[in-house]
Formats: C-alpha cells, sequence, structure tokens
C-alpha cells in the first residue's frame, strides 16, 4: 500500500491501515523526537502524540508534500512545543542530576548490551555533554543541526520541513557547529 | 597562547581532518608541543564523532498499546455530546464578556444622561413652578369632574373652585 492509499483510508478512520503507517515510520518518529529530547520516556509520548495528530489531520493532508516530510513536520513542533512545555521541569531535572537519568541509562544498555560497563559508562558520558551543548542551541539551530547530523536528512529536505529557504537551513547549521565548538570546550576542559 | 586560541577556533576543522597545507603544520607542530590543545583534541574527537553514531531506538512494547488508548480516548471525547457544550460554552464565555461590557458602558452613558437632563430640569424647577402646575391643572383636574353629588371629594373641589371665582 502507497503513502496515498494509506492516508486516505486512516482518514476514513481504518484502524489497521493506522496501524501499518504507525510501523512504517514509528523508528522515524521516535528517534526524532530522541534527538531532539534526549529522553526516551518522554520521546516515546511525544510520538504517540506526533501519530494522534496524524490520525486526527489525516483529511487535511492535501498531498502537496510528502508523506515522510509532513510527518516529520509534525513530529518536530509537537517535540518543540513539550520542550517549552516542560522548560520549568527541565530546570527542575538540571539541579538534581539523578532525574531522568533512569531512562537514559536504561536507553544505553537497551541499545549495545554487547559493550562493555566501561564503554557504555563513557558513550553515556559523551551523551551527557552532547546533550548539554545542544540544549543550550537556539532552537532553530538546534532542529536544523540535529535533523542533519543526527537525522541524517540534507538541507534540501529540512528546508521542506521546516519551510524555509535552503540558505537558511545551512547557515543555521554552521551557526549550531561554531556555538557548539564554542561551548564543548569549557565543557571538557572541566573535565 | 595565540596558537591555542587558533586550535580552539579551528577544532571542528582539525577534527574532520579539513586542514590542510600550511596550517595544518602549523597546528601539528603546536599540538605536539602543547599538551592542553593536544588534550583537548584528544577530549573533543570522540565526542563529535558520537554525532556521526546517532541513536537508533525501537519503541518499547508498551508504545503501540499506549497510542491506541490515546486514539479511543480522542474517539470518545469526540462523540461526548457534554464535550461540545463545554467547548461551546468555553467560546462563548469571552463573547458574553464582551456583551456584558458594551451593555453597561451603553447603560452607564444613559443614566449619565438621564442625571444631566434631570439637573437641567431642577434649575429650571424655580422659574416653571407655575406654568407647570397650570399644564398639570388643565391635563389632569378635569377627571375630578366625575365625583357623586354630595360626597366628600366633590364637597371640597366644589369649595375650591367657589374659593378661586
Amino acid at each position: 500500500m502507497d503513502d496515498k492509499e494509506l492516508i486516505q483510508r486512516i482518514a476514513a478512520k481504518d484502524h489497521s491501515a493506522f496501524k501499518g503507517l504507525v510501523e512504517r515510520y514509528q523508528a522515524l518518529v521516535l528517534n526524532t523526537c530522541l534527538n531532539l529530547l534526549g529522553n526516551l520516556e518522554s520521546a516515546e509520548d511525544v510520538a504517540q502524540d506526533v501519530f494522534l495528530e496524524v490520525y486526527r489531520s489525516a483529511k487535511k493532508f492535501r498531498h502537496k508534500s510528502k508523506l515522510s516530510t509532513w510527518i516529520y513536520r509534525i513530529a518536530v513542533n509537537r517535540t518543540l512545543n513539550f520542550i517549552r512545555d516542560n522548560r520549568k521541569f527541565r530546570r527542575l531535572k538540571d539541579i538534581d542530576p539523578l532525574a531522568g537519568d533512569m531512562s537514559t541509562a536504561a536507553e544505553f544498555f537497551y541499545r549495545s548490551n554487547s559493550a562493555s560497563p566501561e564503554a557504555l559508562l563513557e558513550e553515556k558520558e559523551r551523551r551527557k555533554i552532547i546533550q548539554k551543548a545542544l540544549d543550550s542551541l537556539p532552537e532553530t539551530q538546534k532542529v536544523a543541526f540535529v535533523l542533519h547530523r543526527l537525522g541524517g536528512l540534507s538541507s534540501q529536505e529540512i528546508a521542506e520541513i521546516l519551510q524555509v529557504s535552503l540558505s537558511s537551513v545551512e547557515a543555521r547549521i554552521h551557526r549550531a557547529k561554531i556555538s557548539l565548538q564554542k561551548k564543548l570546550i569549557p565543557l571538557l576542559k572541566k573535565k | 597562547m595565540d596558537k591555542c586560541r587558533r586550535v580552539e577556533k579551528n577544532l571542528i576543522d582539525i577534527v574532520e581532518k579539513r586542514v590542510c597545507g600550511d596550517r595544518l603544520k602549523d597546528i601539528q607542530e603546536h599540538l605536539d608541543s602543547c599538551p592542553g590543545c593536544s588534550f583537548l583534541v584528544k577530549r573533543f574527537r570522540p565526542i563529535w564523532q558520537e554525532l556521526d553514531r546517532p541513536q537508533r531506538m525501537e519503541p518499547s512494547l508498551s508504545f503501540w498499546p499506549g497510542l491506541e488508548q490515546k486514539v479511543r480516548a480522542y474517539e470518545e471525547r469526540k462523540l461526548r455530546p457534554g464535550d461540545f457544550f463545554r467547548g461551546l460554552r468555553r467560546m462563548l464565555q469571552p463573547i458574553v464578556a464582551i456583551l456584558a461590557l458594551i451593555v453597561g458602558i451603553f447603560t452607564g452613558y444613559q443614566v449619565g444622561n438621564v442625571a444631566r437632563g434631570s439637573g437641567k430640569v431642577q434649575a429650571q424647577g424655580k422659574i416653571s413652578t407655575a406654568a407647570t402646575e397650570e399644564l398639570f391643572t388643565s391635563q389632569y383636574l378635569n377627571s375630578f369632574e366625575d365625583f357623586p353629588k354630595g360626597s366628600v371629594a366633590d364637597f371640597y373641589i366644589s369649595h375650591e373652585i367657589r374659593k378661586k371665582e
């Protein structure tokens, strides 16, 4: 079943078609949310909301862009809304380093159970530093950089998702790199 | 110190091996002689390379059941008429508040006008008491002629008329 037929059937409230769509795009949506949030539990929650939005808005989809682009757009917007709504919570989490760490630890054991505990710990440490630096970036730079570097999308694809020009995406990615470099240096020196 | 700053400024290019020629030679020489910069590059490399190995997770087993539950809750919410009215009420509340405000302002304006008007009447009152009395008498006292003959009211009215004449 192609994307067009799939979305038409979802618009007609066909649950099996919806399940098919979720199976096809769940990894993409979950990883986009995870890369932006850095927390698996929240990422799953937001990913569910993304699919609920797809289910609700299937009728409105006009096939002007690819289905994956539309889903990416919803995922990015939902995640950014989640970050804005939970800014207070995130600040509290920063004060208490143990809060929210359980899911991160679980993520890494889930991901590579063949790696040694030392390697996992190092990897976790590196991830923490990266996430801290990423979180300090302005929203627009962070989204462009994460979609490009972690999501593996081209600048053109990102421009379509964010509905901005190609040059704007490239500028955002470049600025994000410079900012990350600046922000990572003191973090590395501290350690 | 200047060279240290240059290394810091070009960390990404160094790690991604995008420095070449004399610049590379210069930086390499500095890295060999400066333990601080060499340590920084050594620490920065795995972190930057970590970004090339993005997290690829599969959803947990509870993902689909949780989503199904959310969809079911959404469908139920849509079907419940109570929610429709609650939504309508929420939408109407500001409209009613605005209308009440407009009515309040209009009423206040009208009351103000009446008060201003009665002030004028009071000022003119002293001058036109006689005229008002005359008007009242001409318009309403005719009804006093209908009293039954020999009644107290008839006696009083005839007495007053006689007195006037």
